[in-house]
């Protein structure tokens, strides 16, 4: 697809800007400022714009933006300089209301600059630290670059896709860790389902493994995770009570907005994930130990016997995890289970 | 997509840009910024010319004639399709007229590679039968875009032969497909193209209809009234913008709607000059002149304010859309100015000169919320001169607020709005019309010479309808000393198209009007009688106490409109037959409009009550109605008539 004439008026302004640039530091902040550049259809396009016989020094500024943006991972992302991030500084500031966030979010200044990249840094962006302090503008900002995502749903880029679907599933967890919300957790859900699905097709076992654990964990750490099953029901009424506040009293919405599933099939839903995980990945440790903690949770809320997948997942952990360089904490946590198994 | 550059029957008719050009639509409508569509749902079919471009095979369903195009439309037809799709068709190659000697009688068709001399019907396809298959289809819309010569040459006069089978139509269904046709050219017509260095021509019509689904220039309108603020392409922008790169090939469209055909984001578009002059100069050139310019700037109002202050000129980089733009010296009221901007753009502003109420000192404009300011209304009022012009006030989204005949007083919400000016026949003229909400606004539209039929000429009075226009032959004379019940007929025509005539013969007067290459006459008639002109006959509606004008242009279709007798001269006439135009032009919102104009008028009309749909028609009210074209629908009848109009070939 051609670039827009205005994404081309501002691929030249920013590049413009990039090759004035006197230090390292100020390159870096104008690279990231305008992501755009970090396309790869827009390095073409301006690689074909650069007179090469007299324009040496545009050609090596362009070529330093390239390598960068090759080699770059999401996790080493700088902050907070992005297109997206100034929207929500806006929003912060009271300068714009979240309703002028989402339109402005749609807008292609903004959009242009999404790729596969970007967007995965932002989700995760959204998912760090502790969400107690940090769910409702986590949960709003994140509704603003899914509405500058939902901008760009013509545009077929397999890198783009799997960052917003891996970055939704990553970001509802987050979330739901700290109040539950169903339209959060279908959200969660249908993307990392789709991931899965295009993983599937694709046949790569990493990334089902990969999608698996994600779903996995989006079904089931809200559930289990910092509880014990002896103060299960406190910790449960207590979550349920953070919803009704956060979404009922605050924002006015009904009980069915954070109707969450039962424990019970939050925890099977999980435990299925785990399976195809594992079946993935059939020595990944860090499988392994999900789905042995979850059937025992299960079995913990439900009693009964656990399930031999789980059995057997617990024996090949403490197998795996006996290497004397492997995990530490893991293999504690393997121990343990084999423990409490042992004295069934 | 059909692309014809060969035809092997007829010497010296091969094409070398036809081809070409469906290609480059093809790209269009698989590109997923223009058409979006799946490269399933396309059939491209051509035939090539030793010069003209040459498709990988694997692109092509079959050749450019009549046989593949049907069974194309067949396999299209089979798709699974609901209200909501739509089927472009879009042909280039030549065109022909059934009649090249009448050209008001002839219908227009599509010349496909297999054409012959000898079987002409075999190898063309009738614009209007075309018509009538692809509204049997289940598409929600339609869209036919023509890019063809109509100087075909082949000069005989022939009969068209049909679509084959006719389509079995379903007794009842919930929708009728909207039809959109845009042809290059005029019946008679030439589609020019313009070399493109391989040797090979690509059609203007083509070019100019990409550029305008790409949104060039005024080709496009910003709409802040969605949820997401857009640009969007509709059918009336995209036939003005092709209209006006096309002065001379004069392209015609007719549609049934305005749908939108392209949409993009904001931002997709560059900015564009707004050169702001400020008059008178003794103001101009000074440095405390106040500037305010305002747009649509819905994401960051702050965005959408720009201050300045003088000397103008002044330039401004803009956003392709509505801009308002005030101007000052201080302690003086603000001049202001609102312009559609879509292309580098200057705007002339008078300052006042002399102080005024306090009210008018205030800062004028304010943020905008989707392109309403508020809740605040204001009375707004909007006229034309031309009595029988419709006014249509729309948002900038495009959403009708109202519509009126002349005059249009409204009481409508502070914001930005579209006054468009309709003449059955002509492009709507569009204004921008700004409610600031802080005082009544009126307005009079005027209507630009070159883009408006001169049907009124203000004295009062309608005018005879110039040669030019497709209008209508409005006759003042009557016959002295004959009865008011007999029927009469005038006709107006070229001195260059065929003879016509009553038959059998009876006296006929001239009119005075007649001017301007054209003969005007009147005659009386009685039911039966055929006009007959270029070897074809010709039956008009004719009934006693009513007056039947027919319009024969040199490039277009004939007119024909009924009018009372009474009234015949009278504004009340305008009215009558601008609101047959609009029901002829599949505008009957406007011909309602003009019907209630003369219902406020008080105006007596059988014909009028015919259009209405009246129930308890009078014995002559039921014989008006016979002859609506809807009434008995007939093989013999011309098409796009409101009027039952047939012709065949003269016996004489």
């Amino acid at each position: 697809m051609a670039l827009a004439p205005g994404t081309q008026d501002r691929v030249r302004q920013a590049f413009a800007e990039l090759c004035s640039a006197t230090n390292e530091q100020e390159f870096l902040d104008r690279l990231f400022r305008h992501p755009v550049l970090l396309r790869g259809d827009v390095v073409q396009w301006l690689a074909g714009q650069i007179d090469r016989s007299t324009e040496q020094e545009k050609l090596s500024r362009l070529a330093m933006a390239n390598e960068i943006r090759m080699s770059i991972l999401a996790s080493e992302y700088p902050p907070d300089l992005g297109p997206v991030e100034q929207i929500w500084r806006r929003v912060d500031s009271g300068e714009l209301s979240i309703e002028q966030a989402h339109v402005a979010a749609r807008q292609l200044p903004v959009t242009e600059s999404l790729m596969g990249l970007y967007v995965t840094h932002l989700f995760f962006s959204l998912a760090e630290g502790d969400a107690h302090g940090v769910w409702r503008r986590s949960r709003m900002r994140g509704d603003i670059l899914l509405s500058a995502l939902d901008a760009c749903a013509h545009r077929d880029e397999p890198a783009l896709r799997r960052g917003r679907l891996l970055g939704t599933t990553r970001w509802a967890h987050f979330l739901l860790t700290e109040v539950p919300e169903v339209r959060v957790l279908e959200l969660g859900d249908a993307a990392g389902r789709a991931a899965l699905t295009d993983a599937q097709a694709a046949k790569e076992a990493d990334e089902v493994r990969h999608m698996s654990y994600e779903l996995a964990a989006l079904w089931g750490d809200p559930y289990v995770a910092d509880r014990s099953i002896e103060a299960y029901q406190q910790n449960m009424m207590a979550w349920r009570r953070r919803g009704a506040e956060e979404l009922g009293q605050v924002e006015g919405l009904g009980p069915e907005a954070w109707a969450m599933p039962e424990p019970e099939v939050a925890l099977r839903t999980s435990i299925g994930y785990w399976r195809t995980a594992r079946a993935a990945a059939p020595n990944d440790p860090a499988v392994l130990i999900g789905l042995a903690e979850a059937a025992a949770f299960l079995r913990g809320l439900t009693g009964g016997e656990l399930e031999d997948d789980a059995v057997s997942a617990v024996r090949e952990g403490v197998a795996i995890t006996a290497e004397p360089d492997s995990d530490a904490v893991l293999r504690h946590r393997f121990l343990a289970l084999s423990n409490q198994l042992s004295r069934q | 997509m059909v692309g014809c550059d060969a035809y092997p029957d007829v010497a010296g008719a091969d094409l070398r840009g036809a081809v070409s050009d469906a290609l480059a639509m093809r790209t269009w409508l698989l590109d997923s910024s223009g058409g979006g569509l799946a490269m399933g749902d396309l059939r491209l079919l051509v035939s090539t010319s030793a010069e003209g471009a040459k498709p990988p095979e694997e692109i092509v369903s079959g050749e450019a004639t009549v046989r593949d195009f049907l069974k194309a439309l067949g396999e299209l037809d089979r798709l699974p399709s609901t209200q909501d799709d739509r089927l472009f068709v879009y042909f280039a190659g030549h065109g022909c007229q059934t009649d090249p000697t009448n050209q008001a009688l002839s219908e227009d068709a599509i010349v496909f590679s297999d054409f012959n001399e000898y079987q002409p019907q075999a190898g063309c396809m009738g614009i209007s039968a075309l018509e009538r298959r692809l509204s049997a289809m289940r598409y929600g819309e339609f869209f036919v875009f023509v890019d063809a010569c109509r100087d075909f040459p082949y000069a005989s006069s022939f009969q068209l032969g049909g679509l084959g089978y006719d389509k079995a139509q379903e007794k009842e269904r919930a929708y009728y497909p909207r039809a959109h046709v845009f042809q290059a050219t005029l019946p008679g017509g030439v589609a020019r193209g313009e070399s493109t260095g391989s040797g090979a021509v690509s059609g203007l019509f083509t070019k100019w209809l990409l550029d305008g689904l790409r949104g060039e220039g005024e080709a496009k309108t910003f709409n802040p009234t969605t949820a997401t603020p857009r640009y969007e392409v509709t059918w009336d922008r995209l036939r003005s913008w092709v209209e006006r790169q096309l002065p001379d090939q004069l392209p015609r469209a007719r549609a049934e709607g305005n749908p939108v055909l392209s949409l993009f984001d904001d931002g997709w578009f560059s900015d564009i000059q707004l050169q702001v002059n400020v008059s008178p100069q003794a103001l101009s050139a000074r440095r405390d002149l106040e500037m305010l310019i305002e747009f649509d700037s819905l994401a960051d109002p702050d965005a959408g304010r720009i201050t300045a202050t003088g000397p103008t000129p002044s330039c401004h980089m803009v956003p392709p859309r509505r801009q308002r733009i005030f101007a000052r010296a201080p302690g003086l009221p603000w001049g202001r100015q609102f312009v559609d901007a879509y292309v580098d753009t200057v705007v002339e502003l008078t300052v006042p000169e002399q102080p005024s109420s306090p009210s008018a000192l205030a800062v004028p404009g304010g943020r905008t919320v989707r392109g309403v300011r508020g809740l605040r209304k204001a009375p707004l009022s909007l006229s034309v001169e031309d009595p029988a012009a419709v006014i249509e006030l729309v948002d900038l989204g495009g959403r009708r607020i109202a519509a009126a005949a002349s005059i249009l007083d409204q009481e409508v919400p502070a914001g930005s709005y579209v006054a468009r000016v309709h003449v059955p026949g002509f492009p709507p003229e569009e204004h921008p019309v700004e409610v600031l909400g802080d005082m009544p606004e009126s307005c009079q539209l005027r209507t630009s010479p070159g883009n408006h039929p001169q049907v009124w000429n203000g004295s009062g009075r309608p005018a005879s309808t110039a040669a030019s226009a497709p209008g209508l032959a409005v006759c003042l004379q009557t016959f002295e000393g004959r009865p008011a019940t007999i029927a009469t007929i005038s006709v107006q025509h070229s001195h260059n198209s065929p003879s016509w005539r009553v038959m059998p013969e009876r006296a006929r007067v001239p009119c005075q009007q007649a001017s301007g290459g054209t003969d005007t006459w009147l005659s009386e008639v009685s039911p039966g009688d055929t006009l007959q002109a270029g070897g074809r006959t010709v039956q008009v509606p004719v009934h006693p106490m009513i007056h039947t004008s027919v319009a024969a242009p040199d490039e277009a279709p004939i007119v024909v409109r009924l009018v009372d007798r009474h009234l015949v001269g009278t504004v009340s006439a305008l009215l009558l037959e601008r609101a047959q135009g609009f029901e002829e032009a599949g505008q009957p919102e406007f011909c309602q409009v003009l019907l209630d104009q003369l219902a406020r008028r008080r105006v007596e009309s059988d014909v009028a009550s015919v259009l209405r749909g009246d129930s308890d028609l009078t014995a002559l009210q039921q014989a008006i109605s016979s002859s609506l074209a809807r009434s008995s629908p007939g093989a013999d009848m011309l098409p796009g008539q409101i009027w039952r109009v047939t012709t065949s070939l003269a016996n004489d």
